[in-house]
């Protein structure tokens, strides 16, 4: 009896330690995978907004239309006017809007023909010779950030200015903010200013209870409009 | 205020296509019905089968003709077969329809070719009325899907448009038989029992949904304020739902044939109004929760209106086609003939 309980300890032993080493080597993977992601090469882009900084110039709205060639009565980004409390306590605010590229995007999964993807940088992207118009994804989107194209008859939406990311430029509408309250850069960099807002701030973002996990953030929506988008 | 891209996107023609989806899925039941009605007058059961398959089929070929003229560029969405996304309900959606386009098509084939056993037009039965329920099902998963449109947003949706194809079937059905001219009253008992039902279930699912609705519409603009009550209270739920269950519930005796037709018309005019009220009316709540800006819903009607009536003519084309080259009318005769020998007999 002896001699087997003296084998059986061992047996436990060595599961234990098998498990040990088999938890051990799991976790290590686990960090170094997070660590990696977290310090990837490749930029996952975001905006960062601040809405307390915002003065409805509209100079960002201008800026993208300009420079995307946007149709008249559509829009890549725009910015809402809001008013809060009744007069004489009324306070009037702006929300500015677009496309929030999200990490879970509910449009990219109901376009019937995969024109509408999602890169590598995170950015939900169009390829408008694929689209056939059918107007899924814009159904889908909770944000209203798509458009069918009137002149294309295709589906469009900000697309983070691509074009000019490729040749290292920021966005129009962030280039072009007066009051420098949106802020647009690689969530990944560590050091990049957009990291460092989002990390030293309280931030928040729109509809979060549909679970598409928008990467436009938002400074000071507590304050102004108490977390409700209305 | 609404956002600034906010469109009613899908108009009057996507409300068209999907009720005549709904009423061809409809048929399709009525038709595997029949296919296993049991009545010693075998001629009337397979007329008025092949009444029913006429009248899918016709109804049938105009859905993804509107579906074309809706996408504007109707040739590009043959990319689908090229580059199907499978994470989109759309694709599986199109093959379903074209597999029930073939299947309609085979049908009416057989009938011409008077090729049709019993069997036969059961397997057809069959494979018709799955490929049109799951049809049905697909167009109320896809709403379903969308979390743009919080009315649209619920897991009810695809039950309530797999149920909406069981009266809606049966009324065009009574339309049907009363323009070919054939009331078999066997027929049309099992029919109207199957309304009464189809019917029935409609009301308490509908009412499901629009207590559920209710319940989460704290705050979101209710049908008075999207301008729906008439289409809403008074077409959908009153003429087309409330009105010819109760005629065929309380009226016990045999009905007139054009009362019937009658029941028929509002059951499917009603049928056309829960599409409207939920296709156009999920659209006309904004994602901010207020009503969308006037300029923005000039998209209901206009060309899409032209779309939806030129998908109905096409329908309507398509059925007279099919019934002057199907030989429903020769069955008649060869009834007659039956029915006569059995007298002299």
């Amino acid at each position: 009896m002896k001699e087997g309980d003296a084998k059986m300890n061992q047996t436990r032993r060595k599961f234990l330690l098998t498990l040990n080493g088999f938890l051990v080597t799991v976790a290590a993977a686990g960090t170094l995978s997070f660590e990696g992601k977290a310090a990837s090469d490749t930029p996952r882009w975001g905006m960062v907004i601040d809405v307390r900084k915002c003065v409805g110039c509209m100079a960002c709205r201008a800026s993208c239309k300009s420079e995307n060639n946007v149709p008249l009565g559509v829009h890549r980004t725009w910015v809402e006017e809001q008013e809060k409390g009744a007069y004489p306590q009324a306070v009037q605010f702006y929300l500015p809007a677009l496309c929030n590229h999200c990490d879970n995007p509910s449009c990219t999964k109901v376009c019937p023909v995969g024109a509408t993807y999602q890169r590598k940088d995170g950015i939900v992207a169009v390829d408008q010779s694929a689209c056939i118009g059918c107007g899924a994804c814009i159904q889908a989107c909770p944000y209203g950030a798509r458009y069918m194209d009137p002149v294309k008859k295709v589906v469009d939406k900000c697309s983070f200015c691509v074009h000019r990311l490729e040749k290292g430029l920021s966005v129009a509408c962030a280039e072009n903010c007066v009051a420098k309250a949106r802020v647009f850069g690689d969530l990944n960099d560590p050091n990049s200013e957009i990291r460092k807002i989002i990390d030293t701030n309280t931030v928040m973002t729109l509809k979060p209870e549909t679970g598409n996990e928008p990467r436009v953030f938002y400074i000071g929506l507590e304050s102004v409009m108490g977390g409700a988008f209305q | 205020m609404s956002l600034p891209n906010e469109t009613i996107l899908w108009g009057v023609e996507v409300v068209t296509y999907e009720s005549l989806a709904t009423l061809a899925a409809g048929l399709a039941v009525v038709s595997l019905i029949l296919s296993y009605f049991k009545n010693n007058d075998l001629q009337a059961v397979n007329k008025s089968w092949g009444i029913a398959w006429i009248f899918m089929t016709g109804i049938l070929f105009a859905v993804p003709v509107i579906l074309g003229l809706h996408l504007e560029q109707p040739f590009r969405s043959i990319t689908i077969f090229f580059r199907g996304n499978p994470t989109s309900p759309m694709l599986y959606g199109v093959i379903i329809l074209m597999a029930w386009l073939a299947i309609s098509l085979y049908g009416i084939v057989a009938i011409k070719k008077d090729s049709l056993t019993k069997q036969k037009r059961k397997t057809l039965s069959i494979i018709a009325a799955s490929l049109g329920l799951l049809f049905v099902l697909y167009l109320g998963f896809l709403l379903s899907l969308m979390k743009g449109i919080s009315a649209w947003y619920s897991s009810i949706k695809p039950i309530q448009y797999l149920v909406s194809t069981l009266g809606a079937g049966s009324a065009v059905f009574l339309i049907a038989i009363s323009v070919f001219r054939f009331f078999e009253e066997s027929i049309i008992k099992i029919v109207r029992l199957w309304m009464i039902i189809g019917l029935g279930a409609s009301l308490l699912i509908k009412s499901i949904a629009g207590l559920s609705a209710s319940y989460y519409a704290e705050n979101v603009p209710g049908i008075g304020e999207l301008g729906l009550s008439f289409s809403y209270y008074g077409i959908e739920w009153l003429i087309g739902l409330i009105l010819p269950l109760a005629v065929l519930i309380l009226v016990r005796s045999n009905l007139n044939n054009k009362l019937l037709s009658l029941i028929g018309l509002i059951t499917v005019i009603g049928a056309f109004a829960e599409k409207y009220n939920i296709i156009i009316g999920g659209q006309l709540i904004s994602r901010t929760s207020n009503v969308l800006s006037l300029d923005a819903q000039q998209h209901v009607w206009g060309t899409s209106a032209i779309h939806a009536l030129g998908g109905i003519a096409l329908a309507v084309f398509f059925l007279i086609v099919l019934s002057m080259i199907s030989p429903v009318n020769s069955v008649t005769t060869s009834s007659n003939h039956s029915s006569n020998k059995k007298v002299l007999g």
